[in-house]
């Protein structure tokens, strides 16, 4: 088995298509990406000082949420709130210049927003109007659930959302975690590698079993005293070296060139490499299988479907999420293990997908070694 | 000379269709045993299950004392495979092919360095060891292909169709590996699409048609079943190559006709006839009524090809040398 799979290395490291996706289509990736992340991280333009005018309407609540809003956002450097009598007025301000937008508290997490005319200064008031609406919402239901529920606990509730809100007031334009400042390319890095390893190893590892198949090896090789199992499995070790050069190409390069950060501790890093590899072997593992029944060259079918499932799963534009669709998709559930060990440092989701993947990883060698003793079929 | 090889009552189905019904053969040791059938006859699913490669539905086959169905590990350790299709790795060299197909097999260190040495030297391809094998030759691949099968020195080869795709030479150079092969001991079950070449190499042949054995024995017992008909070969003259063709078309259908075609090296006109309706007049007056010149014409007695044909009802392969293809035969 070792010397089929060394052998297979050898041939596979031979082949300029092997080179092309294990070492240069991650470094092309890196440093385009890279370069268009990096820029992306600088400001397009200056937001400056930004006036709202606000109103609450009447009603304890309205007024209570005006006044946590504010006293919440006031402190913040840049932002001036200035209050009116009625949201005529409030409206008139935006009208007259005077404020570059008005908020209207309804109650609860309702607030309107009245945008001036500025393109810039109207995004960033819309994105802390929905801020404040998404916060409101989450501390009604958390109140809600845990009056109902546990009501000795409402008063450590409070605690802890009050700490949560007093961290919101930390937040700025970077992302902090650890003490470190978070970059497009924290989340691009990750992505690049989850998104390589399901390209690399799917593609590659489908196609070298549809060629293995179609160039009469697979049979000289069954025909042979070897087991089908050893067989199967050493053409999976072929990806041992082929994901760990992935990896290593995107995580070294996007770290060196650009700054890009993924877990905070070594321990992390280590296990997030262990997590791609085995991504990796595991994705060829499975399209290994499926290779051995497709009778065309699966590379471009195989692209085309990968590509549209990594486009719909959200990992990269969540315009193109759909819900109860998209959150169970492998490459998202993937993305969300790695997110929440490289960008939270929680590492329970990373452990049980790697868990899984080993559970698949070794359920596909048994199919395959399954398929190859039923010969005809795969053959 | 013991059986080798013995294969009893074979049947395998793909659903409802029985590509192999019931057949038994058997082959000796150390015998170079053809095996001839048209497409579809059966023969390449028979050698896959001898391969190991094919589950079977009923029978047995049995090799140097084994049960396939018992023991298929005994067999395998046994058997060298040459597919028809060349499978080696184009980015491997020569040697390293070699080396890798003969270790799947036990052999290791110096004793695989030799055989690796052995093989290569056997082929002709002592001097292509660090070649890589996508940037040979199709007839040096071809001989690569071989080298991997045999490389471990198997007691039962199996070679389907070795020799397609390759230059006379390589051909020849081949042949004489396939004898060597059965003169150091090995019993081999050989199979081509190229008649001429079973002819010249196997001691033994065995006709397969519709899954069924349609005949088995020496080249001369095989012709000895045919003893019905004879063969006129004509040599033409002068004549569009349209008209000819048309011309023998036309004898296909002539009483007692049983086949004809035109092709071959030299361009002749070959028309296999029953014994009973031997009037040769007809056949050449085809050829007259498109001014077609005759320049020869002779009688022979059936060849191979001819009982093959006899016994099968097809050709072997669909055209002949030159790419001709046959006139149907008449029924």
């Amino acid at each position: 088995m070792l010397r089929i799979a060394l052998q297979g290395i050898r041939d596979y490291y031979r082949d300029g298509s092997a080179m092309f996706f294990s070492l240069i289509f991650p470094i092309v990736m890196v440093a385009s990406l890279g370069n268009i992340l990096a820029n992306l991280d600088n400001p397009d333009s200056s937001i400056g000082e930004i006036k709202i005018g606000y109103y609450a309407q009447a009603g304890a609540e309205a007024a209570s949420s005006a006044e946590i809003f504010v006293s919440a956002l006031g402190q913040a450097d840049g932002i001036v709130f200035t209050e009116e009598k009625s949201e005529g007025a409030a409206k008139q301000s935006v009208a007259d210049k005077g404020a570059d937008a008005a908020m209207v508290f309804t109650g609860g997490d309702g607030v309107k927003v009245y945008e001036g005319g500025d393109d810039v200064k109207n995004r960033t008031v819309s994105m802390i109007a929905k801020g404040f609406a998404r916060e409101s919402a989450a501390y009604a239901t958390a109140y809600g659930t845990v009056a109902a529920e546990n009501p000795q606990n409402i008063p450590g509730l409070t605690d802890r959302l009050n700490a949560r809100a007093a961290d919101g007031e930390t937040l700025t334009a970077d992302r902090k975690f650890d003490g470190r400042t978070q970059s497009m390319m924290d989340f691009y890095a990750v992505t690049m590698i989850i998104m390589i390893c399901f390209m690399g190893g799917g593609i590659g590892g489908a196609s070298t079993m549809y060629l293995t198949k179609r160039e009469g090896l697979l049979r000289r090789l069954a025909a042979s005293p070897t087991r089908g199992g050893a067989i199967f499995i050493a053409n999976i070790f072929v990806y041992i070296p082929v994901s760990i050069a992935q990896s290593l190409v995107i995580m070294l390069l996007s770290t060196l060139l650009f700054g890009a950060h993924y877990a905070a501790t070594f321990a992390g890093n280590l296990l997030f490499f262990a997590f791609s590899v085995l991504l990796g072997m595991t994705v060829a593992a499975v399209c290994m299988l499926i290779g051995m029944f497709v009778k065309a060259n699966p590379y471009m079918p195989f692209m085309a479907v990968l590509w549209t499932l990594l486009f719909i799963s959200g990992s990269f534009n969540r315009e193109i999420f759909i819900p109860g669709f998209s959150e169970y998709l492998p490459m998202n559930i993937m993305n969300r293990a790695a997110f929440e060990l490289t960008l939270f440092g929680q590492s329970g989701l990373m452990l049980t997908a790697m868990a899984a993947l080993a559970a698949i990883l070794a359920a596909t060698c048994v199919a395959g070694s399954l398929v190859l003793r039923r010969k005809e079929r795969a053959l | 000379m013991t059986n080798y090889v013995t294969v009893e009552k074979l049947t395998k189905k793909y659903g409802d269709l029985v590509a192999v019904n019931s057949l038994s053969f058997t082959v000796e040791q150390n015998e170079i045993f053809g095996f001839l059938g048209p497409n579809g006859a059966g023969k390449t699913t028979t050698l896959n299950v001898i391969s190991t490669l094919s589950d079977y539905d009923r029978g047995s086959v049995t090799i140097a004392g084994y049960d396939l169905a018992k023991e298929p590990g005994k067999i395998k350790a046994l058997l060298g495979i040459v597919p028809q299709d060349v499978a080696v790795y184009g980015s491997l060299t020569a040697a390293e092919n070699i080396a890798l197909f003969a270790s799947l097999y036990g052999l290791r260190g110096k004793e695989l360095t030799s055989a690796t040495d052995e093989a290569l030297d056997f082929v002709g391809l002592a001097d292509e060891r660090k070649t890589r094998a996508g940037k040979m030759s199709g007839g040096m691949r071809r001989r690569l292909n071989i080298a991997c099968g045999i490389a471990h020195k198997p007691k039962l080869i199996i070679m389907d169709e070795p020799t397609v795709g390759v230059d006379a030479r390589s051909r020849e150079t081949i042949l004489l590996s396939i004898r060597k092969l059965r003169d150091g001991g090995a019993t081999i079950i050989y199979t081509s699409h190229y008649m001429p070449e079973v002819q010249e190499i196997a001691d033994r042949i065995a006709i397969i048609d519709k899954g069924r054995l349609a005949a088995i024995g020496t080249e001369q017992e095989l012709i000895g079943y045919v003893t019905d008909r004879k063969t006129i070969r004509i040599v033409t003259g002068s004549g569009a190559a349209e008209d000819i063709r048309a011309a023998v078309a036309e004898m296909a259908n002539l009483a007692g006709v049983k086949s004809a075609k035109y092709g071959g090296e030299r361009g002749e006109i070959r028309v296999d006839v029953s014994l009973e309706s031997a009037n040769i007049s007809p056949i050449l007056k085809t050829l007259m009524a498109r001014d077609v010149a005759i320049k020869s014409f002779d009688e022979e007695a059936p060849d191979l090809e001819t009982t093959f044909l006899a016994l099968t009802g097809s050709e072997l392969h669909a055209g002949d040398a030159n790419g001709e293809p046959a006139a149907p035969a008449k029924k």
